[in-house]
């Protein structure tokens, strides 16, 4: 049994429920919909625009969460402030603001010279990290190079530094696959790409929460990830840029509460992050990130993660016996991943996970938002389990009873 | 287990029409984008009358079992009586009409409208076949 199971209203009303589908999205700890529920009841008000109480109130409670987010990301140390960090409705939202409001220009800067940028992704990125650039791609002819992955599952640096020259504008990388579950070496990556001066974009959406997450150390320029996948509430992103991408940006929204000035001809923006937050802020959601974030380091991190690699490895272990599971890494390669993804010979993924939801079983089938990856492995679609702070051994076991049932009930004999 | 009933395991295990050899008149690739499937109908048609059917290609249990009951229902079937049958089993899942006997394997199907797809899939390949066939005749 999990120490954190109880925390998840969720199981009083479904105890039967073994979820492994916290890449998709985790489940949400009462406390973080009891604080989103008490801000809707009492507190709620229009942030940074009202004079009166309950609206200063609001502000303060978005500015103080913004404060903690650069805490929890470690982008309050060094250089870096909490004025680095962008509210935004998602990870998908946030890459698609650096694409067209920052690395647009710098692809036409080096147009107007005759030069055709470059912006680098790996082969597994999620669809997030790629159709952003692939419409900038067909918007200004910036070439989309794409940088393959070893056997480990994690990007070739060698490959990666090979790409990298003079005309690359970005590099945009996940920092966790969110299907092989691999970690990316980011401060390697950064530091090769530093070196021909080339920004790089972090896809943190699997790491934070997870994983030890300090933008600063890792020297990223753009670091983006979802509250949703770290115990919070959908609709709501961040977006850390560094400061000196902040004042090259232009917002990729604009409207009400981003200018100091307008007329009907003009206007005149306010500084980051403010710019970049045109209307009116999701404060209930910004509560229920701020929420979980106490949650999370309520729970020391090593606890945490020694919980998930223990659980991760037992579900390596078991998942290996069964011979007609077919890992999309080598078995070999599984070493700390939380995000296992496989094929089970000879049954359709999405029949797989229609007779585990049948055992109460929650997973993932399909292709995960990661086609191409999904192409250059030779398979169409996949299942992956993910785990997390409510997941136990039990949990597990079941699992593989299941999938022992579903290979029974499917094969073709 | 809800969704997979015996009696549409028994079409996945041994699905009618499956890669059979047959004079095809016409042949269509249909695929479902969110489910991965992939099939192949094929028909031999003479004056507005299906004489043979086949399917083929790699799809989940759900697509398979349909393409199976397709194929099973299709033999000397005139294309005008193709799309009554076709339009009662649409009815029947969108929970229009009961399941008749002939599509009861697919009935716990409605209960899983993500799934829809994968059973409609055979159907709507060969729609868009017999469309092509009417055209061309």
């Amino acid at each position: 049994m999990s120490l954190w199971q109880q925390d998840f209203a969720v199981f009083s009303l479904h105890p039967e429920l073994k979820y492994f589908d916290s890449a998709a999205t985790c489940l949400m700890p009462k406390v973080v919909a009891d604080a989103m529920h008490y801000y809707q009841c009492f507190e709620h008000a229009n942030s940074h625009k009202g004079l009166y109480p309950l609206s200063a109130n609001a502000t303060k409670t978005v500015e103080k969460s913004r404060e903690k987010v650069a805490d929890f990301i470690g982008a309050s140390i060094g250089a870096s402030n909490a004025q680095e960090i962008i509210f935004t409705a998602s990870t998908t939202q946030a890459i698609n603001q650096v694409a067209q409001g920052y690395v647009k220009q710098q692809i036409n800067a080096l147009a107007i010279k005759d030069r055709v940028a470059n912006v680098i992704v790996s082969e597994a990125e999620h669809h997030a990290n790629l159709l952003p650039w692939q419409i900038l791609s067909q918007e200004t002819g910036v070439e989309l190079r794409i940088a393959p992955i070893t056997l480990s599952g994690t990007v070739d640096l060698k490959a990666l530094s090979l790409l990298l020259d003079k005309n690359s504008v970005l590099v945009a990388i996940n920092h966790v696959s969110n299907v092989l579950g691999t970690v990316n070496p980011i401060a390697e990556i950064c530091q090769l790409a530093h070196k021909k001066s080339v920004p790089v974009l972090v896809d943190g959406a699997q790491a934070v929460g997870h994983i030890k997450v300090e933008v600063e150390k890792l020297s990223c320029d753009f670091y983006v990830f979802s509250a949703h996948k770290m115990y919070g509430p959908t609709g709501i992103g961040i977006l850390f840029a560094k400061q000196v991408y902040l004042e090259q940006m232009q917002p990729l929204i604009v409207g009400g509460g981003i200018v100091t000035k307008t007329s009907f001809t003009e206007h005149y923006l306010l500084p980051a992050p403010l710019r970049f937050e045109a209307g009116s802020h999701n404060v209930a959601a910004i509560v229920g990130l701020s929420t979980a974030i106490d949650y999370l380091t309520a729970i020391p991190l090593a606890k945490r993660q020694n919980y998930l690699q223990q659980l991760s490895s037992y579900l390596i272990k078991e998942m290996s016996h069964l011979s007609f599971i077919k890992p999309l890494l080598a078995f070999e390669q599984l070493t700390t991943a939380s995000i296992f993804s496989f094929v089970v010979d000879g049954v359709h993924s999405h029949d797989v996970a229609s007779c585990l939801a049948d055992d109460n079983i929650a997973v993932r089938a399909g292709h995960h938002c990661a086609q191409p990856l999904h192409r250059k492995l030779t398979i169409a679609t996949s299942i992956r389990v993910s785990l997390g702070l409510y997941n136990s051994h039990a949990d597990i076991d079941k699992l593989i009873i299941s999938l022992r049932k579903v290979q029974q009930l499917l094969t073709i004999t | 287990m809800g969704i997979y009933q015996q009696a549409l395991l028994a079409h996945h295990q041994k699905p009618i029409g499956f890669e059979r050899d047959i004079q095809a008149t016409g042949k269509l690739d249909g695929h479902n984008a969110a489910c991965g499937d992939d099939i192949t109908v094929q028909i031999k048609v003479a004056d507005s009358v299906i004489i043979q059917s086949a399917f083929s290609g790699e799809s989940c249990a759900i697509c398979r079992a349909s393409a199976s009951i397709m194929c099973q229902q299709l033999e000397q079937l005139s294309i005008a009586g193709y799309h009554l049958l076709s339009s009662q089993l649409m009815a029947s899942l969108n929970g229009e009409q009961d399941f008749s006997e002939t599509f009861l394997p697919l009935s716990s199907i409605a209960n899983y409208p993500i799934r829809l797809q994968c059973a409609l899939l055979p159907w709507q390949t060969l729609d868009k076949l017999l469309l092509a066939h009417q055209e061309l005749n």
